[in-house]
């Protein structure tokens, strides 16, 4: 039987990251086929701005609200590359949304400075994911060739550098998306590059399995009923 | 068994000399529930001594227990083996259910609070902890409680490590208080987050799971969407319909647009790919489509984000995200796309 090719190599002192497209992105599976993976189960929380989750009633009647809505991420976000993998980003701190609203400004872990905003919602979820890249630990950054600096750099900027044809796709979208590629992974554990404190965990929820033996889930705490919803439905 | 735990069968097989070990006795057979809370104290240089049953425990009416150092904590593992059984007649003679410990003779309740209660007599000061399902065994939970147990973890409490830790600090602190030793002692552990989160460390894929996954990620990269592709017009695949910014062709209107955002078609036409008199002619053309996508997201956010005036004021007023500059300029600068996006990550209240 021929042997799988092995996996494009940068050489010594290049990184993996500013390989030609396709072969970074088998690079960094390869290196992400290394790592540990955890289990994260835990109450999540997520921002949403009162009149998303209630819009104007369309004819036919008002949709149900849909606090775990995530496919606006398409459009890029810091994991999510412009046209997918689509990704749910949710917070493991309560005052991390509000932060990553711009209602709230934080510095040194203290509110200084709040902006007047209409009235937003944070919503707490139930999470059990499994299979989860954790950025936080120090041992994966090493594996992956990632420095903090690659986690909070500016995506947007790089993002269009991509577009524009004149930069390798950022860094953290081509992990999301080379985990996402391997099936191997339901989402990644990072650090808040908005607050000093906070951390968030972005979700595929295309990845997410439902009855598997550790099926994952995500649902939305609420009593009412009002804003229930679970991933996957 | 954890590392950094040790665990010992029987009575006799405890001691093993390694002073510094703090001992927790397990009363009842060691199972999933006690494994996993050997997991749990991972790192408290914990050693867990088993007694299989209460009459192991006490001799003759003491209790007897045969360890290198005085117990640290008890465990009553009542929820081992519960399970519907024949009621019988307890040597007290008071009716009860005969519960079975694996491995071990039958026990009956009596005999499990008989046993507690003389070990909190005689050990006052060394805490209890009471393993049980509380969805089955509520009345022996709480006659536990009233014959000296000091905390109870249930299986679903045991499945979180954090949980589990927290218990068994309640338990200390009930006997010892906060500023005990023993409560020191324990690990709140590297996954133990300060918000209550679990966050564990779980199986690596197989080298076989890898290996299906690197030929997955070969065959998905032949299929990726090109540079050009993800740059491409996103109204359509995030549900925009926008129908008022549209002209009877369905596309995109640069006219119905630029008056949406208040400007003059000689300004708007900067921001665009074709030339003003063009424009003017065709403000439809398929030419301009993908420069006119973020405009259309931008206002479908802002219409109900902030809709009216409140949205126009929102366009003309500096934003700090913009390098100082109004969200209407940027747009007309060639940065409309970064406008669409801020406003869907406030609407979507993406973590960034």
């Amino acid at each position: 039987m021929a042997a799988a090719p092995r996996p494009p190599s940068p050489g010594p002192s290049a990184r993996i990251w500013k390989l030609p497209h396709a072969d970074a992105v088998v690079a960094v599976a390869d290196r992400l086929l290394g790592v540990r993976r955890r289990r994260v189960q835990a109450t999540l929380h997520r921002a949403v701005y009162n009149k998303y989750l209630h819009p104007l009633a369309p004819p036919g009647g008002t949709p149900p609200a849909q606090p775990l809505y995530y496919e606006g991420s398409l459009s890029g976000r810091r994991y999510t590359p412009r046209l997918g993998p689509a990704g749910l980003y949710l917070s493991f701190d309560p005052s991390t949304p509000p932060a990553e609203l711009r209602a709230v400004i934080f510095e040194h872990g203290l509110p200084v400075n709040s902006e007047e905003h209409d009235p937003f919602t944070v919503v707490a979820v139930r999470a059990i994911v499994h299979r989860v890249l954790d950025l936080t630990d120090s041992a994966t950054l090493t594996t992956l060739d990632l420095g903090p600096d690659d986690l909070t750099a500016d995506w947007e900027h790089e993002q269009e550098e991509y577009g524009a044809g004149r930069a390798p796709m950022p860094a953290t979208q081509l992990l999301a998306l080379a985990a996402h590629a391997t099936r191997e992974f339901a989402g990644i554990l990072y650090p808040s590059a908005r607050t000093d404190f906070g951390r968030n965990l972005v979700v595929f929820p295309d990845r997410l399995r439902r009855r598997a033996r550790n099926a994952d889930l995500l649902e939305v705490i609420d009593s009412t009923g009002r804003y229930a919803q679970r991933l996957p439905p | 068994m954890a590392a950094g735990t040790t665990a010992t069968r029987g009575r006799t097989r405890s001691a093993r000399g390694s002073h510094g070990n703090r001992i927790v006795v397990v009363v009842g057979p060691r199972d999933a529930s006690t494994r996993r809370l050997e997991a749990a104290l991972q790192g408290a240089s914990v050693q867990f001594v088993y007694q299989a049953t209460p009459a192991a425990l006490l001799h003759e009416g003491e209790v007897a227990v045969r360890a290198p150092e005085r117990p640290w904590l008890y465990l009553f593992n009542l929820a081992a083996g519960a399970r519907p059984a024949p009621r019988g007649r307890t040597p007290s003679g008071r009716r009860t259910a005969r519960r079975t410990v694996r491995g071990a003779a039958r026990v009956t309740d009596v005999e499990w609070l008989d046993a507690l209660r003389a070990v909190n007599e005689r050990d006052p000061e060394t805490p209890i902890l009471v393993a049980a399902d509380a969805s089955r065994q509520q009345k022996l939970i709480l006659d536990a409680l009233d014959a000296g147990a000091d905390e109870v973890v249930g299986p679903e409490v045991l499945r979180i490590p954090a949980l589990a830790r927290r218990r068994v600090r309640s338990a200390l602190a009930n006997v010892r208080g906060t500023s005990a030793d023993a409560w020191a002692a324990l690990p709140t552990g590297p996954d133990d987050l300060d918000d209550g989160a679990v966050v564990e460390w779980e199986d690596g894929p197989t080298e076989a799971e890898a290996e299906a996954a690197r030929a997955r990620v070969r065959q998905a990269v032949a299929r990726l969407p090109t540079r050009e592709e993800r740059s491409g017009p996103l109204a359509e695949l995030l549900g925009v319909t926008v129908p008022e910014l549209r002209a009877p062709s369905g596309r995109l209107d640069a006219k119905r647009i630029a008056a949406c955002l208040g400007v003059s078609l000689n300004r708007f036409a900067a921001a665009m790919p074709v030339r003003r008199q063009s424009l003017d002619e065709t403000p439809d053309s398929a030419r301009i489509q993908a420069a006119l996508d973020p405009f259309a997201r931008a206002l479908a956010v802002l219409d109900v984000l902030l809709p009216g005036d409140v949205g126009r004021q929102w366009l003309n007023a500096i934003h700090p995200g913009l390098d100082g500059t109004t969200p209407l300029a940027a747009m007309l600068d060639g940065r409309a796309e970064r406008v669409a996006r801020l406003l869907e990550m406030i609407r979507d209240g993406s973590l960034v």
